[in-house]
């Protein structure tokens, strides 16, 4: 059997998964340097931790390439995604960030 | 080999090529993908439409992320004595992309779920919610910042 690749599919949605993550980078730099000018430590120390995780899914995406030729072998990962648990931590941690601004742009 | 050729056929026999060794009609032993209430059922759909759902549910994420952004502008806003509009607009804006997000993931879920029982795919009210809010918050800014 030959494992054919799927044309740009992969490339395009791995793409998008970079965006995605270097969004998520420039926002929690936004926030923690919002906060720590309005004088909002503990939301700028949440800020920091958002920063890690954004740099965190930053390189998961860089990690992955998508495949070109058609194979006899399985090709390593076919997208990004294996299952639900990085959209779920994704979706999480983008709802922490509403909160946090939230909390930022009511207090501040 | 021609670039024709890269093209699966269509059907079960297209979805075995790009799915590696699963079958398109059988539900794989020993799968433990989470969550079961999507993984659980169906099977194996075309790896495209599955690409396609990651795609729609990272722009979800993408307008979350821009609300956000739009959020942290509106409160740099200097609207004098209607600072309390400026305030109530970023929170607003705010809550909306927590709104997007969850869309994100529900809407990722319930589509790979109708994707994978072959099923008409869901729709959602979200976006009509957002743009609503997005475009009562930009007129109030608009005659504020005129005429407040």
């Amino acid at each position: 059997m030959v494992y054919r690749p799927d044309g740009l599919q992969q490339e395009r949605t791995i793409l998008a998964w970079r965006r995605c993550a270097l969004g998520f980078v420039v926002i929690s730099v936004l926030i923690t340097r919002t906060a720590l000018v309005a004088g909002q430590p503990v939301i700028g120390v949440a800020g920091l931790a958002t920063i890690a995780v954004a740099v965190l899914v930053l390189r998961l995406t860089m990690r992955r390439r998508p495949w070109r030729r058609p194979s006899a072998k399985p090709p390593h990962g076919l997208a990004v995604l294996d299952d639900g648990r990085l959209p779920a931590l994704i979706a999480g941690v983008a709802m922490t960030l509403c909160c946090l601004i939230a909390a930022l742009v009511w207090l501040a | 080999m021609s670039p024709a050729a890269t093209i699966a056929p269509r059907g079960p026999a297209g979805r075995q090529a790009y799915c590696c060794a699963m079958s398109a009609d059988e539900p794989v032993a020993g799968d433990r993908r989470w969550p079961r209430s999507v993984y659980g059922h169906g099977d194996e759909p075309d790896p495209r439409f599955s690409l396609a759902n990651e795609r729609t549910f990272l722009a979800w994420i993408r307008t979350s992320l821009g609300l956000l952004a739009g959020s942290l502008a509106v409160h740099l806003v200097d609207l004098g004595r209607y600072e309390g509009v400026a305030r109530a607009g970023a929170a607003l804006l705010a809550v909306t992309g927590l709104l997007c997000a969850a869309q994100a993931w529900r809407g990722w879920a319930r589509t790979e779920r109708a994707l994978r029982e072959r099923r008409p795919l869901p729709s959602s009210r979200t976006g009509i919610v957002v743009v609503t809010v997005v475009v009562l918050i930009a007129a109030a800014l608009a005659v504020l910042s005129v005429w407040g």
